[in-house]
């Protein structure tokens, strides 16, 4: 199936080869399209919830690596100059950390050979292997979820903890948006939430405006260190919620404690896949102690994505 | 008679004219390429300070380039804004060859800019600045020839043009 969005968002920033075989390959594959992955000299595949499949070179799907087609350098270098709208230069950072952000939210995962100086990357120089995840805007993610973390009309702070691709993200959008906007059936009024979006995935922001809908409260603070950029919030916004993706460094927790003692709920995520796991960090675990959270969250696939496999009332768990 | 004053003066002043024109493609040259190195200054700072993205670039460099080298730099702008498939550098060897007879650059003033096209866009800030000040260089070297030429050559082919002229009449008279 083809994404919404495929021909504005996906095909424009595809070498017009790649772009005319994807469209014929995924239009026929069983499920949404979530990745297209594109390696120089290999086959071309396309992933989609709960397998994959390659492209032949008439733009049939096939199980069989062998009978696909290739890409090329060509296929590479351009679909890279077109992602970056032929202004590498400009998104430079990126590169570095290793993705684009595409308009529409949709995100570049891109590896290749790295050129290093003092022992940090200064950039990939070429790219030989993209990533292009498809972006799925899943409004009402977290309605089930979203009345167990406030009490009183009131958004506690909250911890969602979960192993990759089981809809984090996803989840955390769902959250600020619906923080943003104000639930009434809780009686929960829209609030000024602040988003640290280091990598550009939560709210997908194209040069500075976000593509997906996180809320009418909402300021992004698109591509900012989290620790900084909590700080930068906290101090000139008065957000009422700060928000922020994979938590977990010493100076990530610092800040989210600055949070706490400026009375700003805090909504975080972190990788793991419990809260025992979580705790094993140990900026992690101080956070926990001095009850930086009321509410985690733990998140899982047993029922697809976005399962909400447990939520813990650290309050009454103690110091624990 | 006056048919013969009207036909004496078309004489004198066809000759002139081409004279004239030649003497402005001297004149031009330098003007041009002083153009085209202000329009890759302004693009340096753009990418240098400003990261902005190329077609927002290119458009602040046609403005700071004026008419002949600034339509070369909004061209490739408006190219890589249509889409369609073309990298930056598709669209500036496009343009320089559909622009070729609209300046006064001649074929190595146009290989500077050509020699833009593999990288324009293509690599981190710091590439990319080397690569447009390497151009910037090489087309102040060729101002300095150019307005020599111009100094040397001007003056004479309006004369040469005025003066042909006067001879040709003479010699139908």
């Amino acid at each position: 199936m083809l994404p919404e969005g495929f021909e504005r968002e996906i095909v424009p920033v595809l070498a017009p080869r790649l772009a005319a075989l994807v469209r014929q390959a995924a239009a026929a594959l069983p499920g949404p399209l979530e990745e297209i992955r594109v390696r120089e000299g290999r086959p071309l595949q396309l992933v989609y919830p709960g397998g994959d499949a390659f492209i032949t070179p008439d733009g049939r799907l096939s199980a069989d690596p062998a009978r696909a087609e290739r890409a090329t350098h060509d296929d590479l270098q351009r679909t890279f100059q077109l992602m970056a709208r032929g202004s590498v230069y400009a998104w430079e950072d990126e590169v570095r950390g290793g993705f684009l952000t595409l308009e529409g939210g949709h995100r570049v995962g891109l590896c290749g050979r790295a050129v290093t100086e003092g022992g940090r990357i200064r950039t990939l120089k070429p790219v030989s292997s993209m990533n292009i995840r498809i972006a799925r805007e899943v409004p009402g993610a977290a309605d089930a979820l979203l009345p167990q973390l406030v009490r009183g009309g009131r958004f506690l702070s909250t911890l969602l903890i979960s192993p990759p691709q089981a809809g984090k993200t996803t989840m955390l959008r769902d959250l600020v948006r619906q923080l943003s906007s104000g639930v009434p059936r809780l009686r929960l009024p829209g609030l000024k939430v602040g988003l640290v979006d280091e990598r550009s995935e939560v709210a997908g922001c194209y040069l500075g405006v976000p593509q997906r809908d996180v809320g009418p409260r909402t300021d992004v603070l698109d591509g900012c260190p989290k620790a900084e950029g909590l700080m930068l919030l906290i101090r000139s916004l008065s957000p009422q919620v700060v928000a922020a993706d994979e938590v977990g460094r010493p100076e990530d927790a610092s800040a989210l404690m600055e949070a706490l003692h400026a009375g700003v709920a805090v909504l975080a995520t972190a990788h793991g896949a419990g809260l025992a796991d979580v705790r094993r960090r140990p900026a992690m675990a101080e956070l926990l102690r001095v009850g930086a959270f009321e509410r985690a969250v733990l998140l899982g696939r047993s029922r697809g994505p976005g399962t909400v496999e447990a939520v813990t009332d650290l309050t009454r768990e103690g110091a624990a | 008679m006056t048919l013969q004053l009207i036909g004496a003066l078309l004489t004198v002043l066809v000759p002139s004219w081409i004279g004239f024109q030649i003497a402005a493609r001297y004149a031009r040259r330098p003007a041009e390429l002083r153009a085209a190195q202000n329009g890759l200054a302004v693009l340096v700072t753009e990418v240098e300070y400003g990261a902005t993205p190329l077609p927002d670039a290119l458009r602040s460099a046609a403005r700071a380039a004026g008419s002949a080298i600034g339509a070369m730099f909004a061209d490739v702008a408006h190219r890589l804004e249509e889409g369609g498939g073309i990298t930056p550098g598709e669209a500036l060897t496009e343009v320089v060859a559909g622009h070729r007879d609209a300046t006064c650059l001649t074929p190595g003033d146009l290989e500077t800019l050509l020699a833009l096209a593999p990288v324009l866009g293509a690599s981190d800030r710091r590439d990319q600045v080397r690569h447009l000040r390497l151009a910037m260089d090489r087309l102040a070297a060729a101002e300095a020839v150019a307005a020599d030429e111009r100094r040397r050559y001007e003056r004479m082919y309006r004369y040469v043009g005025v003066l042909s002229g006067l001879a040709l009449v003479l010699i139908l008279i």
